[in-house]
């Protein structure tokens, strides 16, 4: 066994990172790039944003505490002054009011957010406090003397108290110029932060056009570029081009795509090119079948007509029947071989005789039985019933399986043996050809009936066994092969058995009717350019009573109708003639003699150049393929009478 | 002449020793104004030349004075910008303290913080090391001693009206309040006030029987001898700021000074060696003898330059050496006791009164 695979002589090729791991890299390029602009707006504008938050809390604290307290401390001030203004005596319940209040203990607060403000504002903000300190410690002293009854006293000391009061409002107006400053300072800061982040991003979104352009570019590369070649290759192949070629640029998925691809056209072109011999081969032997079917149909009738010689002696006609015998067994031959080459071309028939179907590929094959010294066993159950399928493609089916079988047998010494069983049963009817050859291997067991898988090696197209399942499966059939065996190889076809309905009203296998018994009086136009043939074929119907006239091709016999008295009867014309060859001349019969042309039977070794269509067609049933008897061609003529009157 | 004057010209030396500094040489910065050298003199004489992690020079602000806190941020940007700079110590009080410790923070330099005892300094920054205790320690200690040493009943306050004052009062109102007690009278002050008015119109109201007296050491002394002459059966309980200069206070206090009960970080134990030493070594430098707030001040010198030699001159192992004294690491044995950082830092404190002139430790179970 040796799978043929042919591997096409690729480019070098650069190896690359898979598709995978390129989608994988460029999607997470991408996902970088957006998370690295998301991080640097983050990094950029946070830490300004958190420290403008941040500062600006225990900032705003501080002023709270400082304001309530200096604002407190002046109303307490103003009441203060009043007192002392209103001289004595009965306000020490105001006055231990008024203590009460400026020794409450609020500083520890701004104390704590001395050190969470900025530097620049730390200063001014501690002076504040110490202005305020000293300012409530003056007016604790006011309050003392006034509890003490000096009141001239506390009138001088008010003096001071003012001028603190001037100093702590002083630093405060300070301290509040340092922190708006300060937050102008921070301001400019984030704004500019602000600005430089506005121009980082302008650079990255710039650097993103480049960047997006050269990821769609390298995608294009990888992906769109090859997929568009490989999709031209594709469509050339769809229009017939077997030489599409596809570039291999990666070693990567689209590479091996690419790859197979290029093996696949070049197994196809192998194959093409053998399909191409093939039906050379056959065109040609149907040539050959039909310049042979000539001398052998010739050899024939001279024979039979010599032999219905009463005076012949016994020894020459003992002679004469062996070449008959011989004659009409080469013409068998032949006949089969040109309707095995024409089972592709012809109209197809529903059911088949599946008896005959099997008769007629062994009688093909049977020639190499006795030189390889092959036994056939043919069990065919005579009751086996029609069945589903045209009969020539199940004859190819056939002798597809009894060619591989007499292949396989011949790899092991006789004896051999090829044995055809056949059955019915629940499954329908059912065919075994089997051979004791070397059998199947294991290893294509399972893809035996694939195209272009053959045990034959160079021997072998590798497409029997596939168009030989296509067509059962045509006809509602299976063929397998069956386990591996102990020796040989066992194929079972399955087929549909037909209903007798479906049978009995096929063209091909009506019952005809009865013909005329006699020839006699018919005047008949024998057309042949081979006297060989001709003359033997014109002396036997004259023997059976017709008016026989010959003509050596169309144009003859057109002058021969149109110098007769009467037009004839019948025409028996060959197809294949010089000058005027049969179907000329029927094309002609139509147009001058349009009831006559109805009356032309034709002689061939070929259908393959017979028209198929239009005015001129030639139906087939009014054809005989040689080689005929001389009697099949007289019973012939007469159904055509028949048909005529 | 000031009892300091004598100290000059080692402070012209330190200044010179900053200024030759060798290229190498780790900077201790030392952020106090010019009365609160000496220790930084004492501590620069008990640093060997070399180490192994090269030579440790200290660095002091001595150009400014003051304690202000346009004062102190200036002071604190100047260590900042010192070269080499491996940790400061400073600054003179918890106000100074808190404005200039995001510098610091912000610098990422340690900083030894000797004597402040606000307890918001470690909420600040992991940047900052106090030795002191809080103000709730001490608040503690002091109405310990105003409620169960003193037998006070009616308590009266003065502080300066800074961050030490207003945290310490704050701690003393929750420690009463404890107790079912509040404070009789609370008056702040500041420098320059008219304390003598205060005092008068408080006694006035309030008629205490135990002061306590949060402020620095000139200002506590006159508020003791206003007072005495007002009421000398009056009791005076001085928190820890008065006594950096006894013989000062003794001085400024006069009579009261019988009256005044002083709180303190440290008194030097002759017993001990290594006090032994350093108040020897402190007379022969400064001609007198050591204050707790000296003691405190060369305790954060040195502990913060046996952190250099240990780790080198790398700000942020210093850190996490000094984060891990006296937890993961054994504490520093220094003049003033052990020295840690963890969490509570140092709780104890000394009460002395002044005994002919001479201080006297009031043991715990003593005779108040």
């Amino acid at each position: 066994m040796m799978a043929r695979t042919r591997r096409a002589v690729l480019p070098r090729r650069r190896r690359t990172m898979s598709l995978r791991m390129l989608f994988l890299v460029l999607v997470g390029m991408v996902g970088l790039y957006v998370m690295g602009v998301s991080v640097f707006l983050a990094v950029r504008m946070h830490p300004g944003a958190v420290i403008l938050r941040q500062d600006s809390e225990p900032v705003l604290e501080l002023f709270g505490v400082l304001n309530t307290r200096s604002q407190r401390l002046e109303a307490q001030v103003r009441d203060l002054q009043g007192l002392v203004q209103l001289g004595p005596p009965g306000y020490s319940a105001a006055l231990s009011r008024l203590r009460e209040h400026l020794t409450e203990a609020p500083e520890e607060r701004s104390t704590r957010s001395f050190t969470a403000v900025p530097e620049a504002m730390r200063s001014a903000m501690a002076t504040s406090d110490e202005a305020i300190a000293r300012l409530e410690t003056a007016a604790l002293e006011v309050v003392g003397l006034l509890e003490l009854g000096r009141y001239e006293a506390a009138s001088a000391r008010m003096m001071l108290v003012s001028t603190l009061m001037g100093e702590m409002n002083s630093s405060l107006a300070e301290a509040e110029r340092s922190g708006l400053a300060d937050l102008v300072r921070r301001e400019d800061d984030l704004s500019q932060a602000t600005r430089q982040a506005l121009r980082a991003v302008i650079v990255w979104l710039i650097f993103g056009l480049f960047f997006l352009p050269i990821v769609l570019l390298i995608a294009y590369r990888r992906l769109g570029a090859p997929l568009r070649e490989l999709e031209a290759g594709l469509t050339q192949v769809a229009e017939g081009d077997l030489h599409a070629q596809v570039p291999v640029r990666h070693a990567d998925e689209i590479g091996r795509l690419a790859e197979h691809f290029n093996q696949m056209t070049a197994v196809l072109r192998d194959r093409a090119e053998e399909q191409g011999r093939f039906a050379a081969a056959g065109e040609l032997m149907a040539g050959v079948a039909h310049e042979v079917n000539n001398p052998l149909m010739a050899i024939s009738a001279i024979t039979q007509q010599r032999l219905e010689d009463n005076d012949l002696g016994s020894e020459d006609r003992q002679d004469l029947t062996q070449i008959l015998r011989q004659s009409r067994r080469a013409g068998k031959l032949l006949s089969g071989l040109l309707r095995f080459a024409r089972s592709g071309s012809e109209p197809r028939a529903e059911t088949a005789n599946l008896r005959k179907v099997l008769q007629e590929a062994i009688d093909l094959v049977s020639y190499q039985f006795g030189v390889a010294e092959i036994t056939l066993e043919a069990g065919i159950a005579p009751d086996l019933p029609r069945v589903h399928g045209d009969p020539a493609r199940l004859e190819q089916v056939f002798v597809n399986l009894l060619s591989n079988a007499v292949h396989a047998v011949r790899q092991v010494p006789p004896p051999r043996t090829i044995s055809i069983s056949s059955g019915r049963d629940d499954g329908g009817v059912w065919l075994l050809i089997a051979d004791n050859g070397p059998g199947v291997p294991p290893a294509v067991h399972r893809r035996l009936f694939r195209p272009f898988v053959t045990t034959k090696g160079r021997q072998g197209t590798g497409l029997g066994l596939y168009i030989s399942r296509q067509i059962v499966r045509d006809a509602g059939g299976e063929i397998e092969v069956e386990g591996p065996a102990e020796s040989g190889a066992r194929f079972r076809i399955r087929l549909r058995p037909a209903d007798t309905a479906d049978w009995l009203v096929t063209p091909g296998n009506q019952v005809r009717p009865a013909a005329p018994a006699t020839l006699s009086g018919v005047r008949i136009l024998v057309v042949d350019d081979e006297v060989a043939l001709r003359s033997p074929i014109a002396r036997f119907l004259a023997r059976r009573g017709a008016a026989v006239v010959e003509a050596g091709d169309g144009i003859d016999a057109l002058e021969r109708i149109g110098e007769a008295e009467r037009p004839p009867d019948l025409i028996l014309a060959d197809l294949r003639m010089p000058r005027m060859d049969g179907v000329a001349l029927h094309e002609a019969l139509r147009k001058r003699y349009p009831a006559l042309a109805d009356r032309v039977v034709f002689l061939s070794g070929d259908l393959s150049h017979l028209s198929t269509g239009g005015e001129g067609a030639i139906p087939p049933d009014r054809v005989l393929i040689k080689p005929v008897s001389l009697e099949e061609v007289e019973s012939r003529l007469l159904q055509v009478v028949q048909q005529a009157d | 002449m000031r009892p300091f004057a004598p100290i000059v010209p080692l402070l012209g030396s330190l200044v010179l020793a900053a200024c030759d500094q060798p290229t190498g040489a780790a900077v201790i910065g030392y952020a106090f104004p010019r009365d609160g050298q000496r220790a930084a003199l004492v501590a620069a004489a008990a640093l060997p030349a070399d180490t192994t992690a090269g030579a440790i020079r200290i660095v002091g602000d001595w150009d400014s004075g003051g304690t202000e806190s346009v004062v102190e941020i200036a002071r604190a940007r100047r260590l900042v910008a010192l070269p080499r700079v491996m940790g400061v110590v400073g600054h003179a009080g918890s106000r100074g303290t808190l404005i200039t410790a995001p510098i610091y923070a912000e610098a990422g330099i340690p900083l030894v913080v000797p004597t402040a005892t606000s307890g918001r300094l470690r909420e600040v920054s992991d940047w900052i090391f106090p030795l002191a205790p809080t103000d709730s320690v001490e608040a503690a200690f002091l109405g310990a001693v105003a409620v169960d040493g003193l037998r006070a009943s009616r308590i009266a306050l003065l502080y300066e009206n800074t961050a030490y004052g207003t945290g310490l009062r704050t701690e003393l109102r929750r420690w009463l309040g404890g107790r079912d007690m509040t404070m009789v009278d609370e008056v702040p002050y500041v420098v320059g006030s008219d304390l003598g008015t205060l005092v008068e119109a408080s006694l006035h109201r309030s008629a205490p029987d135990l002061i306590v007296l949060v402020g620095r050491r000139v200002e506590v002394a006159e508020l003791a001898r206003l007072i005495h002459e007002q009421d000398p059966a009056i009791r005076l309980l001085a928190a820890d700021g008065a006594y950096d200069d006894l013989a000062e206070l003794i001085t400024a206090a006069g009579p009261a000074i019988d009256s005044l009960y002083l709180t303190t970080f440290w008194m030097p134990d002759t017993s001990v060696v290594i006090q032994r030493d350093f108040v020897r070594r402190y007379r022969l430098e400064t001609g007198r003898d050591p204050s707790a707030f000296e003691a405190m001040r060369y305790d954060a010198v040195m502990v913060l330059a046996e952190a250099i030699r240990q780790v080198g001159p790398d700000r942020s192992a210093i850190r996490d050496w000094l984060a891990a004294l006296g937890g993961s690491r054994p504490p520093y044995h220094g003049v003033t006791g052990d020295v840690g950082f963890r969490r509570g830092g140092r709780r104890t404190f000394v009460l002395v009164r002044v005994v002919n002139g001479v201080p006297a430790v009031v043991p715990e179970d003593g005779v108040w």
